[in-house]
């Protein structure tokens, strides 16, 4: 039996206009992102990895071509449409985490879902287990200045888990981490595909696709905007 | 409640920044106690200063009583009224073996502005009240300072002082007539007591009506008072049109209260014993420097609100971009900016206002009124409110989501 089909992208194209004209970061893709897949984007600098992240978590729209996102058409929604998918199914996790740096770390946590009517109480404790879960518990009163990198990064995956989201888009989660950091990250980023979260990883680093390949259900390269080379595990 | 936890995640962005919201916060308190302090000074010329601004004052260099006063002042009255909003008469009778002179201040011929009045003699204005108020009705007075009244009872010398809170009565047969206390002049009555030719100790301000069943009831004096010989006419008070907000584009107000005076120079002879009194004058660069340091306040105020809007939205960039990634819709962003820049904005406002009102209160002793308050809150508080509000609120909304991916 497929798998639900959570995202589409169906023929996207997306330019942007720059001092020396139009710049085409992404050029006649296609994709589908299915419920609990481990995808993997992979592709130097300035291939479009971002601007697919972008485009898959409809924080950007398409030149041409049609996203589907939970079965809308990204056309039909408007922006706030789009924000409220966002908050409720979307988990990010950023290379250079994100996190507000005025803000405790547990408030960093609670951020997405201070807007919603939620007891604070709740949100509190569901901040408090996800830090307890990644050991940070301790440093719930910090600023994400005192932290680490790797310490960072785990406010951002638990900031990214708070929701409960169906898919996490992580844009080079360890990029700037060390080894051993970044091994905790992936782990984390692997447990969640294990609890059935879909994960869709950008990276640019050749070594990072080919440790992850095994455990990924799909790994694109991308080049110049254009899938260069695209491996999919048969179901 | 949402709304409460994003405005405290506003609050807790701007303030967390100390050393960014320190200076925004002194400068705020800068502006506010300046906007502050120049209201109050542009609202006192309509009040504390409205005898030094717009006012010509005659004195009698020698007693005159009422019955007089109407063939002295006819003919400049018709001369002068069409430069004045106010033409007053400061009214008083000796009573009680010439120990208490009873006063009231009247317009003369139906050309007053009511809220003159409590400015009108600078003896018995708020301001010039060691302690109480101004008196606001029938049957209430201000005494001063040293009120003592000597009797004799059963043969015996009896003392009475008067201060905040004691009554007067003046009975007369059945009528009774009970004056309340309301507040203590500081004045030393120097220019009424000049005015009187005569050194009384005991001096009680009172309204129109009081006045009038005090000297008609007690004292028997035949009405109408104001043609009266045993009522003395101890001040003559004109005050000239011209309002101060035009005054900043023309001159009226002085030109006019130039020329009354050259009016009353030209009839000095005809008004014999009225005088002009010497009055230390505000004059027009005085006046003008007021106004123009106001508007340079508030001024001061809009920058200072609007380049801290842009600040806010430039140093919160990245994390209102975050914040939009994750999903925060348009409203929390609104509250969130709200939140930040307002938070900062009201603290240092209500600073700035408790420090201006100290100040006016204990150092510049100007009189601390409620329309200053509303000038402030209006410009230094709204305006800049709205303004920054309306900014941050758009420029953040402005900030695309994906700016949150952005490589630093």
């Amino acid at each position: 039996m497929s798998r639900e089909v959570l995202i589409e992208l169906i023929n996207i194209t997306k330019e942007y206009s720059g001092k020396k004209g139009r710049v085409t970061a992404i050029s006649d893709l296609s994709l589908k992102i299915a419920k609990s897949e481990f995808i993997i984007i992979g592709g130097p600098s300035g291939a479009g990895k971002t601007t697919l992240l972008n485009l898959i978590a409809g924080l950007d729209r398409p030149t041409q071509g049609e996203i589907i996102l939970f079965r809308r058409n990204i056309r039909d929604l408007d922006e706030e449409e789009l924000a409220k998918i966002r908050q409720e199914k979307i988990g990010f996790i950023f290379q250079f985490f994100n996190l507000i740096d005025n803000l405790t770390v547990l408030e960093n946590v609670m951020t997405p879902l201070i807007p919603l009517n939620i007891q604070e109480e709740e949100i509190v404790a569901r901040a408090e287990e996800l830090l307890s879960d990644l050991g940070l518990i301790g440093k719930k009163n910090r600023f994400p200045r005192e932290l680490s990198g790797g310490e960072q990064q785990r406010v951002a995956i638990a900031r990214a888990l708070i929701a409960d989201p169906e898919i996490i888009i992580a844009d080079e989660p360890i990029a700037q981490l060390d080894e051993k950091a970044g091994k905790i990250v992936i782990d984390l980023l692997l447990n969640a595909k294990k609890r059935g979260k879909t994960i869709i990883l950008a990276t640019a680093s050749q070594s990072l696709v080919d440790s992850l390949k095994k455990s990924a259900d799909k790994v694109l390269w991308l080049e110049r905007g254009k899938v260069v080379n695209k491996s999919e595990k048969k179901k | 409640m949402p709304t409460t936890r994003i405005l405290k995640v506003g609050y807790n962005l701007a303030f967390r920044s100390r050393s960014r919201a320190l200076i925004f916060i002194i400068l705020f308190i800068l502006a506010t106690v300046t906007t502050f302090l120049q209201s109050s000074r542009i609202y006192s010329f309509q009040t504390n200063d409205l005898i030094r601004l717009k006012s010509v004052i005659l004195e009698p260099s020698s007693p005159i009583t009422a019955d007089k006063l109407d063939s002295k002042i006819r003919g400049l009255f018709d001369d002068v009224k069409d430069r004045l909003s106010g033409f007053y008469v400061l009214y008083g009778f000796k009573m009680l073996d010439d120990q208490l002179l009873v006063l009231t201040v009247r317009d003369y011929r139906n050309l007053f502005n009511p809220i003159d009045y409590p400015w009108l003699i600078s003896e018995f204005k708020p301001t010039s009240l060691v302690t109480g108020r101004y008196i606001q009705g029938n049957y209430e007075g201000i005494v001063n300072k040293n009120f003592k009244l000597n009797f004799s009872a059963f043969g015996y010398p009896v003392s009475v002082k008067l201060s905040i809170g004691d009554s007067l009565v003046f009975i007369s047969g059945y009528r009774e007539i009970r004056v309340n206390i309301v507040g203590v002049s500081s004045s030393d009555m120097s220019a009424i007591k000049n005015a009187l030719g005569e050194s009384i100790g005991n001096f009680l301000f009172v309204d129109w009506r009081t006045f009038e069943e005090i000297a008609v009831n007690v004292m028997q004096l035949s009405s109408p008072l104001e043609e009266s010989p045993d009522v003395y006419v101890l001040r003559i008070i004109m005050v000239v049109k011209g309002s101060i907000i035009s005054a900043l584009t023309n001159r009226d107000l002085f030109n006019n209260r130039v020329s009354v005076k050259s009016e009353v120079s030209k009839q000095a002879s005809s008004i014999t014993p009225f005088q002009l009194a010497q009055i230390e004058e505000i004059n027009y660069g005085e006046f003008q420097s007021s106004l123009f340091t106001f508007i340079v306040s508030i001024l001061f105020q809009l920058i200072v609100a609007g380049i801290y809007a842009v600040l806010i939205v430039r140093f919160h960039r990245r994390d209102i971009a975050t914040l939009r990634a994750i999903g925060w819709d348009t409203k929390s962003i609104r509250i969130l900016s709200f939140g930040s820049f307002v938070s900062t904005l009201l603290i240092a406002s209500i600073i700035g206002l408790i420090i201006g009102s100290l100040y006016i209160l204990l150092i510049a002793r100007i009189s601390l009124e409620l329309i200053p308050f509303v000038i402030v809150t209006i410009s230094n508080i709204l305006i800049p409110l709205l303004v920054g509000f309306k900014y941050t609120s758009s420029a953040t909304l402005s900030i695309p989501p994906s700016e949150a991916f952005r490589r630093e």
